[in-house]
Parts: C-alpha cells; sequence; structure tokens
C-alpha cells in the first residue's frame, strides 16, 4: 500500500500546479502554494546554500502543510505576523511562528476571513488574488465573485467592497492609493481607493492590434507605474499610457496566453503560456529570456533583498530560482 | 683231593654201572642221565677246587711222564713193569683230565647259560626303568600341565564379597569356614554365582520364551495383515467407483502425498502451503504435483554427492589454466564439452513440478506451474489462463499469461532472478540474463510462498521487499491476490471487449460520480505496441518520469464529438484496477488547446479520483471533460450544467462532476 500510495503521489505531484508565491515580510522565506491546497515554505538562506542532492532530484521545501484538504491555495501573502492564504470563499491566516517550525504538519489555521456571498448561492467565490497596503494594514482580495474586497486586517472587518467587474478578478496592482484589477471580462478598471467608483476602464480586447479572439477577452495580470499600465492575458502584452489609455508598446511573444507581468525598474518581465519567461524593455526589445519548467507561468515574485532573487512558478511541480534576472539558477521541488 | 675225585669217580662208575645194570635196555636215557648227572656234578663241585685239581693233575701227569721218560731213558727191565705202572697212573689222571674238562665245559655252558639268562634279566629290567622314567616324565608333564591349568573360574566375574555375604544364604556363605579358608570363600562364591546363574538362565529362558511366544504372536499377525493386505487393495480397487461417484478423491491424496516426499524442499513447501489453503478455504483450488517418480528418485539421490562435485569443477578449472601449452587443445576440446554440460546442469529443473489450477467462472481457469531450479536455487513460475472466449483482438494481449501475473505485488516484474547469486552463476557459463533462459519467471513471491528468501542489492527494493514480506510469505494472500488480478483482469477484458464494440456501459464501483449524459462518442478504441506508444510526441514525459513503463498494455482510444476529436492513449499497469491506467491525450489541431487544457483534462482522468477507478470510468470522465471544454470554449452549443466556464489564474474548467439537482458541473 505504501508504494501505491506515493505512485499516486507521484502523479498527483506530475500534475501540479504552482498558482501563487509570496515572500515573507522579512524577506528570508518563499512560499508557495498549489492546486492541491498544499503550501511550501522554502528558507531561502538555505536553498541558496550549498546542496550536495542529486540534480535529477530537485530540492525539496523545508517546511510544507496542507492549508485546504479539497479546496486549492488560490493566493498568497505574508505581513509579519501572518502568512495569509486565499482559497474557495475564505482567507486563512497562519501563524507564522508555526509555518516556519517544525509543527508545521500540525498547524491550525489563526484566524479565517469569510467573503461574503448571496445567500442562495452555490458557487463560493475563489480569492484569486491578493494584494497589502502596508501603511494602513489593510487587504485587498480580486474575488471569483467579480469583486475586489478590503478587509482591515487588524480585525478582519469588510472595509469596502469594489464592485464592477462582469467576471472574476484575475490580478490586482497597487500603488499608492491607486489599484489596478484585471478581468476575465476583458477590461482593467483603476480604482482611487478614496472614492467608490472605479476611474477608469481599460478593454483591450477592443484594441485590435492587441486582441487574439482564439484565446478570448481575458486579462490575466496587471501592473502599473504613475506613467504605464502594463496588461496582458488574451490579448497580447501591452503597455498602455496611464493618461491617454492608448497602447503605447505591444510586445510580441510566442505565448498562448498572458498570466504575469510586471514592472520592475525599467524592465518589464513576462510569463504565460509559453516556454521562457521574457524581460524585456519598454521598447519591446528582448533582455532575457530564461527558460522554465513549467508550461505556464503562473507567479513571479521577485525581491531585491535581503537577497536579490526571482521565483517563478506556474504548471509544473517545480519553482525556478533566478538570483541574476537573466538565467535560471536552480530548480526547486514543491513536493 | 686226587683220591677224593677217584673215589669220586668210582662212585660213579658204581653209580652208572649200578643204573647200568638196573636199566640196560635205555641206551640213549643212559646217556641223557648220565649228562643229567654230570651236570649236576659239574654245579655242585667248586670250580676253583677243580681247576687246583686240574693244575695238580696237569703236574701229575707231567711228573708221571718226566718218570716214564726217565724210565725209558734207562731202559731197565723193572723199569718195564714200573713204566706199565706209570702209564696206567698217567691215563687215569688223564681221564682225571677229560673228567675236569669235561665238567668246565659243562660249567661253562652253564655259565653261559646263566649269563644269558642274567642278560635277558638286566635286559628287562633296563626296560622296565626305562618304561619307569617315561612314565615319571609323562607324570612330571602332567603335573606341569596340570600346573599351567587355567580354570574358568578365574574368569568368571564374581559378586564382590560384601555382596555376597549380604545376599548369599548361610547354607551356601557358611562364614564360619570361609571366613578363614580363601579356597572355600572362592568356592562357595562360585557355588552362589552358579545359584544365581542358573536363576537367571531360567529367567532368560523364560523370558526367550515369552518372547519367543511374543515374536510369533507378532508373526501370526503381520501374515494376518498381510492377508488383509489384498484384501483391503480389493476392497480399495472395489470402493473406487464409489470414490468418483461421490467425489471423494481419497486414493488420488494418498498418491500426491507420496509424491509430495520427493518433490525439492522449496517447492514441499509451496506445496504444503497450497494444500493446506485447499483445505482450509478454497475447495476448488487444484494442487497436484506433475513430473515422473523415478526420475525425481535419481536426482534426489544425486543431490547428496553435488557439493563435492561442484568443489571439484572448481579445482579441476584452476588446474586447466596451468597446464602446458601443447596440452591445451585436447583441453579445450573437453572443457568446451564440459562446460556445455555444466550449462544444462545449472539450467536444470528439479523433475517435479507442483501445480496449482484457480478456476474461474465461464470456464476461466488459471494454470500455475512451480518449478524449481536445482542448481540455481530458485522457484520458477509458468503461468497458462485459459479462456473460454479468446476475447477481441485488443484484449488478447491482456491475457497473455506472462502480463497477467506481472507485478502482482510493486516492483516484481520477475525480469532478474531473486537469488543475487544466479547473476553470477549465469555470467560464468555466459548465459544471458534469466527471461532468455525460458526457464519460466522467477517472481519474488514464488520465492516466498517456497520460503525461499534472498536479499537484494538494492536498499530500496529490500524495504519494499521487507514490506511485503509477510503478505507474500502466506499463500492465502497471495492466492487472493492472485485471484484478485486474474478476476481484474477477465473483468478489464470484457470491459475492453465491451469498449472495442463501442459499447461505453460503466463498470465501475467507484464512488466518484458519474455523469450521464454525455455527447462525446468512442469513435475507436484498440491496443497499440509499447513501440508505437512511445513514439508519439506526447508520451515521453510519461515514460522519462517513470509513471509508465514498457511493461503496460497500450491502447489507444479516440473520441469525438462532431468534428472534434481526441485521442487518448492509455498505459494500463499491470496492477489494474488498483492502479489506475494512465491517460495520455492530445487533440486534433482544429480544436485550440494549450499544453495546459490537455494538462488540467489529464489531471482529471489520472489523478482526481477517491479510489482508483476503473479504465470505463476514466473513459467517461474523460468524454464528459471533453464535452466540457468543448463547450466552455464555445465550440459546441452548452448541454451541461456549470456555472462559471472558467475560474481562477489558472483559468479552470469545470470538470468536477456532482449529483446536484439533474448533475451539474463545477470547479475544482
Amino acid at each position: 500500500m505504501l508504494e501505491q500510495k506515493s505512485c499516486g503521489m507521484n502523479e498527483k505531484s506530475f500534475y501540479n500546479t504552482v498558482q501563487c508565491q509570496t515572500f515573507s515580510a522579512d524577506g528570508n522565506y518563499l512560499l508557495a502554494g498549489n492546486i492541491y491546497g498544499d503550501v511550501s515554505v522554502y528558507e531561502l538562506s538555505k536553498v541558496l546554500g550549498p546542496y550536495h542532492g542529486d540534480d535529477c532530484d530537485p530540492r525539496g521545501p523545508n517546511y510544507q502543510f496542507t492549508a485546504y484538504k479539497q479546496q486549492q491555495v488560490h493566493s498568497i501573502i505574508a505581513t509579519d505576523k501572518f502568512l495569509i492564504t486565499g482559497t474557495v470563499g475564505e482567507i486563512s491566516g497562519w501563524d507564522w511562528k508555526v509555518v516556519t517550525s517544525n509543527k508545521v504538519s500540525k498547524i491550525k489555521v489563526s484566524w479565517t476571513i469569510h467573503i461574503p456571498t448571496v445567500k442562495d448561492s452555490y458557487v463560493k467565490p475563489d480569492v484569486n488574488y491578493m494584494l497589502i497596503s502596508h501603511e494602513d494594514n489593510i487587504l485587498h482580495a480580486g474575488c471569483g465573485d467579480n469583486k475586489i474586497y478590503t478587509f482591515s486586517l487588524e480585525d478582519g472587518k469588510l472595509l469596502r467592497t469594489l464592485e464592477g467587474h462582469e467576471d472574476f478578478i484575475h490580478a490586482l496592482s497597487i500603488l499608492g492609493n491607486q489599484l489596478a484589477s484585471a478581468s476575465e471580462d476583458g477590461s482593467v478598471r483603476l480604482w482611487d481607493m478614496r472614492k467608490k467608483e472605479n476611474t477608469n476602464v481599460v478593454k483591450p480586447f477592443l484594441a485590435d492590434k492587441v486582441n487574439r479572439p482564439k484565446l478570448g477577452k481575458w486579462i490575466g495580470t496587471v501592473d502599473f507605474t504613475e506613467d504605464w499600465l502594463l496588461c496582458g492575458g488574451g490579448p497580447k502584452l501591452a503597455l498602455w499610457h496611464m493618461r491617454t489609455m492608448e497602447v503605447a508598446t505591444i510586445f510580441d511573444l510566442p505565448d498562448q496566453g498572458i498570466h504575469l507581468g510586471s514592472i520592475h525598474e525599467e524592465r518589464i518581465i513576462a510569463g504565460g503560456a509559453m516556454p521562457n519567461v521574457h524581460h524585456l524593455t519598454y521598447q519591446g526589445e528582448v533582455l532575457a529570456e530564461v527558460p522554465t519548467s513549467s508550461n505556464t507561468i503562473y507567479s513571479i515574485v521577485h525581491q531585491e533583498s535581503p537577497q536579490k532573487l526571482l521565483s517563478m512558478a506556474g504548471s509544473s511541480n517545480n519553482i525556478d530560482i533566478c538570483t541574476n534576472f537573466s538565467y535560471r539558477e536552480m530548480v526547486l521541488k514543491f513536493a | 683231593m686226587g683220591k677224593e675225585n677217584e673215589t669220586e669217580s668210582t662212585k660213579k662208575r658204581r653209580k652208572s654201572v649200578t643204573t647200568g645194570v638196573t636199566t640196560p635196555v635205555k641206551d640213549a636215557d643212559m646217556y641223557k642221565v648220565i649228562t643229567t648227572y654230570e651236570e649236576k656234578e659239574a654245579m655242585d663241585r667248586s670250580p676253583a677246587t677243580d681247576s687246583e685239581n686240574f693244575l695238580s693233575m696237569c703236574e701229575n701227569i707231567r711228573t708221571l711222564m718226566d718218570k716214564i721218560a726217565k724210565l725209558k731213558v734207562n731202559s731197565e727191565d723193572s723199569a718195564k713193569e714200573e713204566i706199565r705202572e706209570l702209564q696206567i697212573q698217567t691215563s687215569l689222571a688223564f681221564i682225571e683230565l677229560k673228567k675236569l674238562n669235561r665238567m668246565e665245559k659243562f660249567r661253562t655252558k652253564f655259565a653261559r647259560d646263566s649269563l644269558v639268562a642274567a642278560k635277558s634279566s638286566v635286559d628287562s629290567r633296563h626296560l622296565h626303568l626305562q618304561n619307569l622314567l617315561y612314565e615319571v616324565m609323562h607324570l612330571k608333564k602332567e603335573v606341569v600341565k596340570c600346573l599351567q591349568f587355567k580354570s574358568k573360574d578365574e574368569s568368571i566375574e564374581l559378586v564382590p564379597e560384601d555382596e555376597f555375604y549380604k545376599e548369599a544364604p548361610e547354607s551356601v556363605s557358611r562364614p564360619e569356614i570361609t571366613k578363614n579358608d580363601p579356597h572355600q570363600l572362592r568356592l562357595a562364591r562360585l557355588e552362589w554365582e552358579l545359584m544365581q546363574r542358573k536363576q537367571l538362565a531360567a529367567l532368560c529362558d523364560e523370558l526367550t520364551d515369552s518372547k519367543k511366544g511374543v515374536a510369533a504372536s507378532i508373526e501370526s499377525k503381520q501374515t494376518r495383515l498381510d492377508n488383509l493386505a489384498p484384501q483391503l487393495r480389493t476392497i480399495l480397487e472395489a470402493s473406487k467407483p464409489l470414490q468418483e461417484s461421490l467425489g471423494l478423491p481419497l486414493d488420488k491424496i494418498r498418491q500426491e502425498h507420496q509424491k509430495a516426499a520427493l518433490l525439492a524442499s522449496p517447492l514441499y513447501v509451496l506445496y504444503a502451503k497450497a494444500t493446506a489453503y485447499r483445505d482450509a478455504y478454497d475447495s476448488s483450488l487444484l494442487v497436484s504435483i506433475e513430473g515422473d517418480d523415478d526420475d525425481a528418485k535419481r536426482v534426489n539421490s544425486q543431490e547428496g554427492s553435488q557439493d563435492s562435485d561442484s568443489d571439484q569443477d572448481n579445482q579441476t578449472d584452476g588446474v586447466v589454466e596451468e597446464t602446458p601449452v601443447h596440452k591445451k587443445r585436447h583441453h579445450r576440446m573437453s572443457k568446451e564439452a564440459r562446460l556445455e554440460e555444466k550449462k544444462l546442469r545449472l539450467l536444470q529443473r528439479h523433475p517435479l513440478s507442483v501445480r496449482l489450477v484457480m478456476v474461474f467462472k465461464s470456464n476461466t481457469k488459471l494454470t500455475l506451474n512451480f518449478f524449481y531450479m536445482s542448481y540455481l536455487n530458485v522457484v520458477t513460475l509458468d503461468a497458462t489462463l485459459d479462456t473460454e472466449n479468446p476475447g477481441g483482438v485488443s484484449a488478447g494481449d491482456m491475457l497473455v499469461s506472462d502480463s497477467v501475473l506481472r507485478e502482482l505485488f510493486p516492483g516484481d516484474l520477475g525480469l532478474e532472478s531473486p537469488n543475487p547469486a544466479n547473476h553470477y552463476q549465469l555470467c560464468r557459463y555466459g548465459l544471458g540474463p534469466f527471461p532468455s533462459l525460458q526457464l519460466g519467471i522467477p517472481y519474488n513471491w514464488a520465492q516466498r510462498m517456497a520460503g525461499l528468501r534472498f536479499i537484494t542489492s538494492d536498499n530500496a527494493k529490500q524495504m519494499v521487499a521487507v514490506n511485503h514480506g509477510l503478505a507474500q510469505d502466506s499463500v492465502e494472500c497471495v492466492l487472493k491476490e492472485i485471484k484478485r488480478r486474474v478476476k481484474a483482469r477477465l473483468e478489464l477484458c470484457s470491459e475492453i471487449r465491451q469498449l472495442e464494440s463501442g459499447n461505453l456501459s460503466i463498470f465501475t464501483d467507484s464512488s466518484d460520480p458519474m455523469p450521464c449524459k454525455i455527447a462525446t462518442v468512442l469513435h475507436k478504441f484498440n491496443t497499440l505496441s509499447w513501440k508505437s506508444y512511445s513514439s508519439f510526441d506526447n508520451t515521453p514525459p510519461f515514460y522519462q518520469k517513470g509513471l509508465v513503463s514498457p511493461m503496460d498494455i497500450f491502447y489507444e482510444a479516440v473520441l469525438r464529438r462532431e468534428s472534434s476529436e481526441l485521442v487518448a492513449h492509455i498505459a494500463i499497469k499491470p496492477d489494474y484496477p488498483r492502479v489506475p491506467p494512465i491517460f495520455s491525450i492530445t487533440l486534433n489541431p482544429t480544436v485550440p488547446a494549450s499544453v495546459d487544457i490537455l494538462r488540467d483534462i489529464e489531471r482529471e482522468v489520472n489523478v482526481m479520483w477517491e479510489k482508483p477507478p476503473t479504465l470505463s470510468a476514466q473513459l467517461q470522465r474523460l468524454r464528459a471533460c471533453f464535452d466540457i471544454y468543448l463547450e466552455t470554449e464555445g465550440i459546441v452549443p452548452q448541454e451541461k450544467i456549470f456555472f462559471h466556464p472558467v475560474r481562477g489564474r489558472t483559468r479552470a474548467r469545470p470538470y468536477k462532476y456532482l449529483t446536484l439537482g439533474g448533475g451539474i458541473f463545477t470547479h475544482r
């Protein structure tokens, strides 16, 4: 029976998909959640240290726990006190001290926020993307019921609900008081946190230059600076000018859908249903193409300190790690 | 003296005259009488005086002669008278002399006679003496003999003295005498010994008699038993039809047991276990021993010399290497021949094998022949599966006997001999890997069933072996497992037969709910070879990751909905249905789909089950997934009920089926 179980586990991990990643608040840990409801914790100092294992068998997590038995870990984020995971219908907080200890397998959830639902609805919304505004200690959650909820991390109270999207939220991005959301309905909406309504809407599928009808109109990712807005999904990844909402640069990538795009110091990092993660300039020149283990990248996280690190995860049991953004340094195993 | 002689002689004359007068008639008698008389006279007279007389006579004669001579010389006339006188005197003297002479003769004769008599008497005395001496010697010898004579009593072990006094009755021991007289003591002890021995002899006789009696009774009983045997045989013979009609295989059991004694010990263990299992659980299991008894007896008797033999081989091998060059050719020839012979011997099977026949429903039976490799010391298995219906084209492969029992326990492919020594033994004779030798398959569980244990070089495997060891030791578990496997195979077969004929009835006891209304149809279902399976673009990740192995059975299923086509390459694991089949799918190019779409569907079909699914259940879900995908993509009109076509950042499709209401599809 032992053998069979492990055999089944093999197949399960063969089909594993890592949907979300985050760094701990102090930047010493990398955390990742997958579709089977597990969370893997990597201690970066150990991960980057010498490893004498087999090349064919990448290094596994330092700690691991099952956050949800029957559900996926859709999103993950960390504060200095808690690890926060989002799944269908709820957001859970986990005590950091336990997450990074050997007692992690017996971990119990510290707190739970339930996403408000309409009573008759059978389907609970899933928490697809979470963001934290550190200044005012609030959590933004883009959910499957087309809404963006803002919770206070002090008491878990629902502060605001941003409504307007016509389909589920794929991704969020925040800068100061501005919040951008990408949705399956094909639109990117910009919100001012001080106002109730959204301030601006971009619908890339309406622009013929970026639209790709075969792949659909959904927008998988959004990021913005004060001047530029980066978004893509079914439509091609493109850089939009914030004030005019015109397409500035269209990135021609060999993708079957963009799931991730982020702006980092004049550099655009793009991932999706393609074999490489592309590093590009605003002008569309390719800076680097980093091969990945996954067919589709759903999550890229990066940090500068204490260690410069970029981690890419997606439809694979492997997580690709870059320490200098241009090439893959190593591969980690989710389970 | 002369006078005396004269008187005597006169007397004689007288006497003789008188006698002559009285008996004149008898002249001869006269002589005799005279002789007797003279003899007497001679004896009476002293020879010494006679000798003196003789001498004096002679002297007398001489003197007379002288006187005559003198007278003659004188020649005187007077003298003539005188001469005459003298002559007469001389003649008388001569007669006297004659007489004396005669006497002497007599005496001499007598003396001689007496001498002879004395001599003979001396002789006889001497003889007598010698006789006596001889007798003395003889007696001395006898005495020595007697002295040297060893009496039997010395060799008799007697009861110690103390014991003797304690046990012997007074009448025998007579302590007052024997205490002082060692001879008497000895006699008494001997007597006691004799008494005791007599008693014991009597006892012995008695016992011998009783023993004889017992022997006789035994013999009589034996003869009775012997007489019984033919009767029993006839009864047995007579009972055979009855046994057959009642279905009691009594005779067979007896024969089997006799045969079992000839089995190689591992097979004997296996046989014993199997029969025990049969008797305890499953009377439908047939356990039998195949092979020739006589061969087995011969081989068993040879077995004893086997060890020394192999040692000899080693030695001779060493010697051959050292032999000088010119001899080498000859040696090599014989060496090759010997090598060949040794090869054959190495691969020798024990002549007896154990056969288990498991009967399943619908005339299906599985025959397991267990062989014992005498020199390789492993048990090999030769399995044949007989089914009533040969099954369809694609099902045929499934029931190939080898594949049925493959990986009965995880990792037990039977490709290598579990006995690590065999690798070296085979290498030594340049023999190929085990499966190429056509010796049967050395499954691990077969060894365990036969009580053979080996250590594998691979630690991980060893762990597995230990974990499963207990289960495999038990015939019950193994046979159950085999039964389960064959049943599963038969079910799979009929399942596949159904699938081939396009019938999609669901063989499932799965707890996962199954959608019913599915528009996608199974267009084609056929078997694949490993070669063609591995040649597809989408399959390498599976066998590279070890999820699929060449040992699996491969099928291709083509699903269609309108113009959309999905091809699934299915690898059915040997341990199906415990380990579910693995689907690898592709879509025809007209259907837009990213790699991850396929990955999601595969995950849904391969992994997302509560319990290991059946092939049909998987196919059913695959059809549903294909429907859902096409409907969520808007390629075909929506027929299923689902709330969102895609959800989450992965844009997952609602593949999960719930029996809610009329059946809805949701996201995982």
